[in-house]
């Protein structure tokens, strides 16, 4: 199981000083204890800060995962299955099978949900989420 | 003017009865809910464009505090995209949380969003829409950290200053072209760990110290916490290297650590670095790292130093 295909790694900075307006429309049934309480069914603009997006594209790699760890966050009476995704990059596949450990780089995707309900095993779901995840539109399963 | 009312009606019968009569086009507009028609293909509800295609993606950036949706309109299907955006917040009921509307029309797009509740867990769906509807893409979940606050000990480089405080779990608080720093949030699971990183970009003659100021450190344990299995050691990352920082080999290095008692213990790594140990480090000292030569001329050289409890 593994990714293959271009890859983008994005990483982002605050432009420092700069601003965008974005529009945010609250709902109507927001509960008292929202902070947005008074704001609910209005539109309002917002000031947020601008993120300057570094980009860095690899040519048909090959993805791994190296290891998922699993863990549970409780929030109340609520409890959430959770995993951190190590995924490895590497220049190709020969690269990978003759080498597992000359990887270009190691990455980390964190805090990503747990489905049960989609039946599949936790290395699965780890990969799903990755197919899911920005600069991996271009990767295809092998 | 009138309609045939019996037999076959051809379209263009339709179309010319219609258009040549205002009151007729008023009143069957009207029966047929437009208010106003401006073609013939809208009276009968024909439309050649669909609601735009929109996906998701799974979270990124995710911190204490702040995380990031992404989405994309992979295709406005034949009519201009007037509005995309996102639906984000707690409900698992997509209209009971903010609507937050992102510029652009098509092609993926991105909102940082900050100042969150930590260990709170977060929805988020993409949206667009055009002429013809709105599309929604599917829910993506997860859950910020929660907030951990190492308050018993400081380590710090020599460029920077305190590191930590508010770094979200195991993320590059501080980072330039000689060093980098962060912790890791023990709700991340696992176990705490300092990280101190000086690096270089340099492959000759490089000099680095760590400072440590972990007096509280070394004396006790952190808040709430029953035991501390206290290591403090020096790991030059170099052939390991988990960020990618890798390449050649290390001719050269060697490292000092200076407990509070004033006696150096000097160590000396050669080949693609290693591991030091010294569990009996004092309260306060300050690590010193000099002389790297790497072999390939270009590999960014590290010291971690670290300390961490079980």
């Amino acid at each position: 199981m593994a990714l293959q295909g271009n890859w983008t790694y994005t990483t982002q900075e605050i432009e420092e000083g700069n601003f965008n307006t974005i529009s945010v429309t609250y709902p109507e049934d927001l509960s008292e204890n929202d902070p947005n309480y008074n704001f609910r069914g209005q539109t309002k603009d917002v000031e947020v800060p601008v993120y300057k997006e570094i980009t860095e594209t690899y040519t048909n790699v090959y993805i791994n995962i190296q290891s998922i760890h699993y863990w549970k966050s409780f929030q109340g009476q609520e409890k959430f299955d959770l995993m951190n995704i190590t995924y490895r990059v590497f220049a190709s596949k020969e690269s990978y099978l003759s080498n597992p450990n000359e990887y270009l780089l190691e990455k980390l995707s964190v805090a990503q949900h747990i489905d049960f309900s989609k039946k599949l095993n936790h290395m699965e779901q780890a990969y799903e989420i990755l197919k899911n995840t920005i600069g991996f539109q271009d990767l295809t399963s092998v | 003017m009138a309609l045939q009312s019996s037999g076959a009606i051809s379209f263009s019968q339709i179309k010319t009865e219609l258009t040549s009569s205002s009151n007729s086009l008023r009143a069957l507009s009207a029966a047929a809910g437009f208010s106003s028609p401006d073609a013939v293909s809208e009276f009968y509800g024909y439309t050649s464009s669909l609601p735009p295609t929109v996906v998701t993606f799974a979270f990124d950036q995710i911190g204490e505090t702040s995380i990031r949706c992404g989405g994309a309109v992979n295709s406005d299907n034949g009519a201009a995209i007037t509005e995309r955006g996102f639906y984000f917040g707690t409900s698992t009921n997509r209209a009971s949380n903010p609507k937050y509307t992102v510029s652009g029309t098509v092609g993926y797009y991105t909102l940082n969003r900050t100042g969150l509740s930590p260990n709170t867990t977060y929805r988020c769906w993409a949206y667009a829409t055009n002429a013809s509807g709105t599309t929604y893409g599917s829910m993506v979940t997860a859950t910020t950290y929660q907030v951990y606050n190492p308050s018993w000990a400081s380590m710090y480089t020599s460029a920077q200053g305190v590191f930590y405080g508010e770094s979200p779990n195991g993320e590059v608080q501080t980072h330039s072209a000689s060093y980098e720093a962060f912790y890791r949030n023990p709700y991340s699971g696992g176990y705490v760990q300092y990280y101190a990183r000086s690096y270089n970009q340099s492959t000759t003659g490089i000099y680095q110290q760590l400072y440590f100021n972990g007096g509280s450190r070394f004396a006790g344990s952190p808040a709430g916490t029953a035991a501390v299995n206290t290591r403090n050691f020096v790991r030059l990352l170099y052939n390991a290297d988990p960020y990618g920082l890798k390449g050649g080999s290390v001719s050269y290095n060697y490292i000092f650590m200076n407990p509070a008692s004033g006696s150096f213990s000097n160590f000396s790594i050669s080949g693609n670095g290693g591991n030091i140990n010294d569990s009996s480090t004092g309260t306060t000292g300050y690590l010193s790292v000099y002389n790297f030569n790497t072999s390939d001329g270009r590999t960014p050289l590290q010291l971690d130093s670290y300390f961490d409890y079980a």
